[in-house]
């Protein structure tokens, strides 16, 4: 049951900034990443309808929600936005805030007792806001939001304040938002990690433009934007699935368009999909077929490109697999020792890192 | 300069010094003591008559009167708790007779310096009735004004003017009480009432309300005596008997009667 | 002892802080939410009643709401009573007189609350009314009691103008305060002091129960 998508084509005129953003909004997550002060929560807020001063179109489907024929008021539009502060009203207990929001639902929305266990909020209906620690609010806060029946839910960087523990609480419960009560999600963040954890796909934006939009691997596995992304290092982002698992030694296959790759310590069924990252650093290149190592991937591989990076250090791009990419850094040296050129066939050791299981 | 030579020269500066503060405070002593103001204390309603009088009395070479007006009840309480004065001049004669009884005014200074008359007085368009206070009942008359019977003379007067005419519980809904005799006319000015029983002083006004007014008969009512007094703290006693002999006098009596008052009359 | 004029000043209090309340919230409001160029003048003329001396608005009430005046004139048509002499008219005159002490609180409680609340309000699906009812008042809730408390004490104390209006009429429109000076004015200090004690008594209960009521709102509200 999930809405049709959001398309937008906004612009909004500040002084020093100018915000022009026209794009979609796919199903599922989508994280807005860029660096502070691009203008990210500017353009949440536009989505929302709070900017008057927002000119454009704004179509959900059959709805307009702002364009030539008028504009539809916040209250009137399928969309909730869950501030960073999470501003929860402090004249009512955290019940009394999620009542709140469910007498005024706009549509079709998840049940209040499933958004209570859903977010685990049983524990925290009778107290006030002000006695809610960070993670509690924003739990509630989500909630909230969640009862009001939206279909599409702005996120503004809803994990920041919040130590690792209470992320990681709250992140399997974002995650499961979509499939579980069929909202769009918008998130903003200008965390990578947060990202990779939270989305499948994302959007780019730099000083109120934005940039590009595609699926988190993609674009992750992109040199082209590697250094907007923060990334100190390549890396490729490989979604894979279970396909078998190997009890004894508690080892799990999973297939991917580089191979099939085994990694351990994970539980989940066959089939379930699981998103893997392959640093440059974890890449070994080999002449021939290992034997005997520690590392339990190999693959064969083909040298692509290579480029001088600085002094003494080459970056490789291999091809492995079903048109997969690969990236390592060798020495000058190693270059010459392995006779590495374009067309080159040789083997990689890898070692993938697993960064999200049914992800 | 040597030490000695110093303190010759500091006494000789010391000396100087002394000798013009002295002759200040001689100057300071001698000179005013003939032109001292006379610190008056006067009711409202007989402020523009005073002012004309003080005029008056300056020309015939008395001093200089430092006038303040007030209500009557409001100099008589600032009185009470030592207001710096040398003659008060009430609008009645019940607050001046306290003051003499309580020690704050001289004995025997208490005299009456005016009598008021009322005057009937009509809006802008309504009716005066010609027979006087006793047309009072007409449908035309829909709302009188006086003043408070219980804090003004002038309203005490009113009453009596109306209770000899036979007016009064006749017209009790139809009256309405202003705190002095200044706010019945204020009442009438603005339109709120028809017609009001006030101080005929107001006729004489530059700026005074529109409308017809007619003289009530002095025979209706007691009189309204304005009594005043010499207040026991004044350091200017003698000045005070002076004024207030001037007020009895007949060039006294031409200024009261411009303005629409009695002289004093033979004493009560 | 006659305590009708305390009656009569509970009144006016009442009565003028109730029709404050109603016009002056929607004011309050506009003044610390809107955008209009307007408001700075608003602003100003709602305070003017602070620097007017007493007897110059009871003055002008005179002259408006008298039988032939703009405001008078279509009162004594539609209701065939004047407006002077009366209790209407007195509480005209304090609505005019108490207008800042209750408008300018709200609109500073208003203004305390800022923007957030009402659009998180926005996006949970509430409409402007819908959020200004059940997010902005409560959220106010100290400043609607300043506003309250202030306006029915400054009503309580009020004089020049309503006694210029009111023509202290006995049982209508002679209030404590008129009562009190009048007993003065005539000596008699036993009546002054016995009505004197009364009002204190009884201001001094009210604003006990208002202060006991605001302190016993939810705990953690702390606005």
């Amino acid at each position: 049951m999930t809405a049709s998508p959001l398309e937008f084509d906004l612009t909004l005129e500040r002084p020093g900034f100018r915000l022009r953003a026209a794009d979609r909004l796919e199903s599922g997550i989508t994280a807005l990443f860029g660096p502070s002060g691009c203008g990210k929560t500017t353009l949440l807020r536009c989505l929302a309808g709070l900017e008057p001063a927002c000119q454009g179109r704004i179509r959900h489907g059959d709805q307009h929600w702002q364009g030539p024929e008028g504009r539809l008021p916040p209250h009137r539009r399928a969309v909730g936005l869950v501030f960073q502060d999470t501003r929860l009203f402090p004249h009512l207990s955290a019940r009394e805030n999620l009542d709140f929001a469910e007498r005024r639902r706009r549509g079709d929305g998840p049940g209040r007792a499933e958004v209570i266990d859903g977010l685990g909020l049983r524990a925290l209906l009778d107290q006030s806001p002000a006695a809610l620690s960070g993670g509690e609010s924003q739990r509630v806060a989500l909630g909230r939001a969640l009862l009001a029946g939206p279909r599409i839910l702005l996120l503004d960087e809803p994990l920041s304040g919040l130590d690792a523990a209470r992320q990681s609480e709250i992140m399997p419960l974002l995650r499961a938002i979509p499939e579980r009560f069929g909202v769009r999600l918008l998130v903003v963040t200008h965390a990578c990690h947060e990202v990779l954890s939270l989305a499948n796909r994302m959007i780019l934006m730099q000083a109120g433009q934005l940039i590009t939009q595609a699926p988190v691997s993609e674009l992750f596995s992109a040199p082209d934007y590697w250094p907007f992304l923060g990334l100190t290092e390549p890396a490729v982002l490989w979604p894979g699935r279970v396909v078998a698992r190997d009890n004894d030694w508690g080892l799990t296959t999973l297939a991917t368009d580089a191979g099939r790759l085994r990694v351990s310590g994970i539980s989940a069924g066959s089939g379930a999909p699981v998103m893997l990252r392959v640093s440059a650093r974890d890449v070994v290149l080999s002449l021939e077929p290992p034997m005997a190592t520690s590392m339990l991937n190999s693959l064969p591989v083909r040298v692509e490109t290579l480029e001088t990076e600085r002094e003494g250090v080459v970056r490789v791009r291999l091809a492995v697999g079903h048109r997969a990419a690969l990236w390592t850094h060798v020495t000058r040296q190693s270059v010459a020792a392995l006779r590495l050129e374009p067309g080159r066939r040789l083997h990689a050791l890898i070692r993938p890192e697993v960064l999200g299981v049914n992800h | 300069m040597s030490d000695q030579a110093a303190s010759a020269l500091g006494a000789r500066r010391g000396s100087a010094l002394r000798q013009w503060l002295l002759a200040g405070l001689l100057l300071v002593i001698v000179s005013p003591a003939a032109a001292a103001p006379l610190k008056v204390a006067v009711a409202s309603n007989f402020l523009a008559p005073l002012e004309a009088l003080a005029e008056v009395y300056r020309q015939q070479g008395g001093p200089a009167l430092q006038i303040s007006a007030g209500a009557t009840g409001q100099l008589y309480a600032q009185i009470t708790q030592g207001a710096p004065y040398d003659v008060f001049l009430a609008a009645d004669q019940a607050r001046p007779q306290r003051l003499v009884s309580e020690g704050t005014a001289l004995t025997g200074s208490r005299m009456t310096y005016a009598r008021g008359r009322l005057v009937l007085w009509a809006r802008p368009g309504v009716e005066l009735p010609a027979d006087g206070l006793a047309g009072l009942q007409r449908p035309s008359v829909t709302r009188l004004a006086i003043a408070n019977p219980a804090l003004a003379p002038y309203g005490r007067a009113a009453r009596e003017a109306l209770q000899a005419t036979g007016q009064w519980s006749a017209l009790s809904d139809r009256v309405i009480q202003g705190q002095n005799v200044g706010q019945a006319l204020q009442y009438l000015a603005t339109g709120n009432v028809s017609h009001a029983l006030v101080a005929a002083s107001y006729t004489r006004l530059e700026n005074r309300p529109a409308g017809d007014y007619q003289r009530v008969a002095g025979r209706l009512h007691a009189p309204i005596r304005q009594d005043a007094v010499i207040l026991a703290g004044s350091a200017s006693a003698d000045q005070a008997r002076a004024f207030l002999a001037f007020l009895r006098g007949p060039a006294a009596a031409d200024v009261l009667a411009a303005f629409g008052y009695r002289a004093a009359g033979p004493s009560p | 002892m006659n305590l009708t004029p305390v009656w009569i000043s509970l009144q006016l209090a009442s009565v003028t802080v109730a029709v404050l309340l109603v016009l002056g919230t929607p004011l309050a409001w506009w003044l610390a939410m809107g955008r209009s160029r307007w408001r700075v003048a608003v602003d100003a003329v709602v305070a003017l009643p602070l620097v007017l001396p007493p007897t110059v608005l009871g003055f002008y009430m005179l002259i408006l709401l008298a039988p032939q005046g703009p405001v008078g004139g279509p009162w004594l048509a539609v209701t065939g009573e004047t407006l002077t002499f009366s209790f209407a008219g007195l509480v005209i005159t304090s609505v005019l007189y108490s207008l800042p002490f209750v408008v300018q609180p709200l609109r500073d409680a208003f203004r305390g609350i800022g923007p957030r609340p009402l659009e998180t309000a926005a996006m949970l699906g509430a409409n402007r009314l819908d959020a200004f009812l059940t997010v902005a008042c409560p959220l106010a809730g100290r400043g609607f009691v300043t506003a309250i408390v202030l306006g029915f004490a400054h009503t309580l104390g009020e004089f020049g103008a309503i006694l210029m209006v009111g023509g202290s009429l006995p049982g209508e429109t002679r209030t404590v305060a008129i009562a009190i000076y009048e007993h003065v004015e005539t000596l008699d200090y036993a009546a002054a002091h016995a009505l004197s004690a009364g009002l204190l008594v009884f201001s001094f209960v009210a604003l006990l129960a208002i202060y006991t009521l605001n302190g016993r709102r939810r705990p953690g509200v702390g606005l």
